[in-house]
């Protein structure tokens, strides 16, 4: 017997992490005043990832009067926050909504919402014939609502796997989800594994994860209560660590992982704060404090409740059978792991999320761009972990090996002279010859004679765009401080007829 | 001393964590020497001792990558230790001797290096998947709690302190390092940005490292030839450096000249 999808409403952002960079916020605080707005019609609301809400309609549905209702009320609710947020000064950003039985036909319903600008909404029992004809492309739009492919499995980036597995099945000539549903279940596993089963039930309709068959294990909803209100938002997180630790090891000795999960908070005064969580790929423990620092900030925020907290709970409502995750004995979290995300998220709490920054590859000539600094509340530092660093690809036209140690970036400023024997500066013609030799570096204060220099290296970036083109000449400079022995090496760019110190090597 | 410290655990041999324990605690000059050979005891024996003395429980020393192990007589950089780094090559030496640690599943963070060339960690060896850095504010009591908060969840730290911090608050670092069992390397960061807009980040990079910390290790690192560059052709190609270690925990100094990208291509295979 095939089990039946709930029948869900997916609201998406597509671009939302661009839309909050260009509002100046973080993306979790832009998108709570709309998980707000939301909220006050529909009680129980999934929050995946920012950008993303999904509830289930049955409750909301029967009390609006139908799924068209709803929708066009959620749409309406929306708007209206918008609006309010900001007057017509930055662009709107699109949103869709769907409602269909099942997570991936509602999310790719709310694809279609988008070009429409209006809410989509399948017909109970219609998603098979939409899948029928959809794309498997598909997959890739819809990842963060129906979550990564291997849950779990190192290498696996959510949309890059997603990808891979797309292209597998155009090139076994499955282009829509009707193909894949003609295939039998087996098959689709011998070919793709665990995830096979899992694409199985998607091409059919039905949701990812079936309800769970194994009995939950007996004590999964675990709370604390506080004999005296707490007012420190770090105490009431660090009982949240523990409580989470214990649940998910829990859950992991039953061979369970958590998708769905009721955070309660509750404060002296009877003031509460629900939110329904769901991750596709099972919750951890560092994941689930992170969601509740996100829910108590809000609170706080918003709410402003007038005392202290007097009670956590976290209760599992959605359990899956843990497949490949395997969390504390292959691979993923370990202990050292723990501690450093812990120690990190202290010290973004003492001084900002910017005082701690995770490099990031990004590519580029220029070294001080190879790597960007992410705020460390924008990474999540156990899928880092888990699937190994990106390892740096060489870049044409970048600086050859070793690299430089000290990097600075454009907006550094730091101007310098490089000048010829007779006290000239330097400059370089359009065909990237040099006007004299180098001889001497003015740093500062400090002068350096040239023992040795290589290049010039031409860059030319972005020739294409007026606006954007950068020209610039790149000089690899071996120097020794004028009286002393000391030998140093640096990389000078001369850019708009200024030198400026680029790089040392120290 | 030395001889008999290699003996017990000959170097690129993976030490028993019986015998690591044993080592730092001949090393330490806690356990009697008598002649030239240290007194063995069992593992029982010398956890009791730590243990009546109050000391933390001793964790295996953090690897380094084989071309640096005879610098270090331990086998690895002992935990608990400050290493103070200095010389011209500092950084890209203290990135090189983090790089194995990484690997093997420590976190690293490098502290008040706003401008470091992620290329260059990786060129050493550094697994960015667990590199972090901080920028704490300056004022010295304040970037003391911050790194110390970091020492808590960090195995490693690369630091290049402020010009403001006071050696009282160097030494209760230290102490927290000593009681975390992790690795500090403080270092001297050779200045820095000319204009007038960045002089604060001149100060702040300034060489104060070996001022304000007691280093039980000093490192020392010189580069002493760069070849491949010209006048006016080729690149950088090459670059050695001569590494001296001292110290108070390293009485007779230990000296090498090694060639950092000859690290790199290590941990590459």
């Amino acid at each position: 017997m095939r089990d039946q999808p709930t029948r869900v409403v997916v609201v998406q952002f597509p671009h939302w992490s661009s839309y909050a960079d260009a509002v100046g916020c973080s993306a979790r605080s832009a998108f709570e005043p709309i998980v707000r707005a939301v909220v006050a019609h529909v009680p129980l609301v999934e929050v995946t990832a920012p950008g993303i809400i999904v509830f289930a309609t049955r409750g909301p549905s029967r009390y609006v009067g139908g799924d068209d209702a709803l929708a066009a009320l959620v749409h309406a609710a929306i708007r209206q926050q918008l609006g309010a947020a900001n007057d017509a000064s930055a662009a709107q950003p699109h949103f869709g909504i769907g409602i269909a039985d099942g997570r991936l036909t509602a999310a790719i319903a709310a694809q279609h919402s988008l070009h429409t600008g209006a809410p989509h909404v399948v017909a109970p029992g219609a998603s098979h014939n939409v899948l029928v004809d959809t794309p498997v492309h598909a997959l890739v739009q819809c990842v963060e609502v129906i979550g990564a492919v291997g849950a779990g499995v190192p290498g696996a980036d959510d949309v890059a796997s997603y990808r891979e597995v797309v292209s597998l099945l155009q090139r076994l000539g499955l282009y829509r989800f009707g193909d894949v549903a003609t295939l039998s279940e087996a098959d689709l596993i011998a070919r793709l594994g665990a995830f096979g089963r899992d694409l199985f039930r998607l091409a059919h309709g039905m949701d990812r994860h079936p309800p769970l068959a194994v009995a939950p294990p007996p004590d999964r909803v675990c709370s604390q209560q506080f004999d005296a209100p707490v007012e420190s938002r770090d105490a009431v997180l660090a009982t949240v660590d523990q409580l989470a630790t214990g649940v998910v090891e829990h859950l992991v000795a039953h061979g369970l992982a958590v998708v769905r999960l009721h955070v309660l908070l509750e404060s002296d005064h009877g003031e509460r704060s629900e939110r329904m969580w769901y991750r596709a790929d099972g919750w951890s423990a560092s994941a689930i404090v992170e969601s509740v620092r996100w829910q108590l900030d809000a609170w706080i925020q918003h709410d402003a409740p007038t005392s202290g907290v007097v009670g956590v709970r976290l209760s599992p409502e959605q359990m899956v059978v843990d497949a490949g995750r395997q969390a504390s004995l292959w691979g993923g979290e370990r202990d050292g792991d723990r501690h450093a995300q812990r120690a990190i998220r202290r010290v973004a709490d003492m001084h900002g999320a910017e005082s701690v920054t995770i490099p990031t590859w990004r590519g580029g000539r220029d070294p001080a761009r190879w790597f960007e600094f992410v705020r460390s509340d924008a990474v999540d530092l156990e899928h880092r972990v888990a699937r190994d660093a990106a390892v740096p690809v060489t870049w044409r036209g970048s600086l050859p090996s070793p690299a430089p140690s000290l990097v600075f970036d454009v907006a550094s400023d730091a101007h310098i002279d490089v000048c010829g024997a007779d006290g000239q500066r330097v400059s370089v013609t359009s065909r990237h010859a040099m006007s004299d030799d180098p001889a001497v570096v003015r740093i500062g204060a400090t002068t350096y004679d040239v023992l040795a220099w290589a290049g010039p290296w031409p860059v030319e970036e972005r020739w294409w765009d007026a606006r954007r083109a950068r020209r610039a000449v790149r000089l690899q400079l071996l120097l020794r401080e004028r009286g002393t022995e000391q030998t140093r090496a640096m990389i000078a760019v001369l850019e708009h007829r200024v030198w400026r110190l680029a790089a040392w090597y120290a | 001393m030395e001889e008999a410290v290699t003996q017990l655990a000959p170097i690129g041999s993976s030490p028993s964590l019986a015998d690591t324990q044993n080592r730092s605690l001949f090393t330490q000059g806690l356990l009697p020497v008598v002649g030239r050979t240290p007194v063995r005891y069992g593992v029982g024996v010398a956890t009791d001792l730590r243990s009546r003395l109050g000391m933390p429980t001793v964790r295996a020393p953090l690897p380094v990558a084989p071309s640096l192990l005879s610098l270090f007589a331990d086998g690895g950089v002992v935990r608990g230790r400050t290493v103070v780094c200095t010389g011209d090559a500092a950084l890209s030496v203290a990135l090189a001797v983090s790089a194995a640690a990484t690997r093997a599943g420590s976190w690293l963070a490098v502290v008040g290096v706003p401008h470091l060339g992620v290329g260059a960690a990786v060129e050493a060896g550094v697994a960015i998947e667990r590199l972090v850095l901080a920028q704490p504010p300056m004022a010295s009591r304040e970037w003391a709690t911050t790194v110390a908060a970091l020492v808590e969840g960090f195995d490693v730290l690369i630091v290049a302190p402020p010009v403001s911090l006071t050696e009282h608050d160097a030494r209760r670092l230290q102490s927290r390092i000593v009681a975390r069992q992790s690795v500090l390397l403080a270092v001297n960061v050779p200045g820095a940005l000319p204009t007038s807009r960045t002089s604060s980040d001149a100060s702040r990079m300034g060489g104060n490292a070996s001022r304000v910390f007691a280093g039980d290790l000093d490192v020392h690192a010189d580069t002493v030839s760069w070849s491949g560059i010209e006048r006016g052709g080729s690149h950088i190609t090459q670059r050695l450096v001569h590494v001296r270690v001292g110290g108070r925990r390293c009485p007779v100094p230990r000296e090498a000249t090694l060639d950092l990208s000859c690290v790199t291509n290590q941990h590459a295979s």
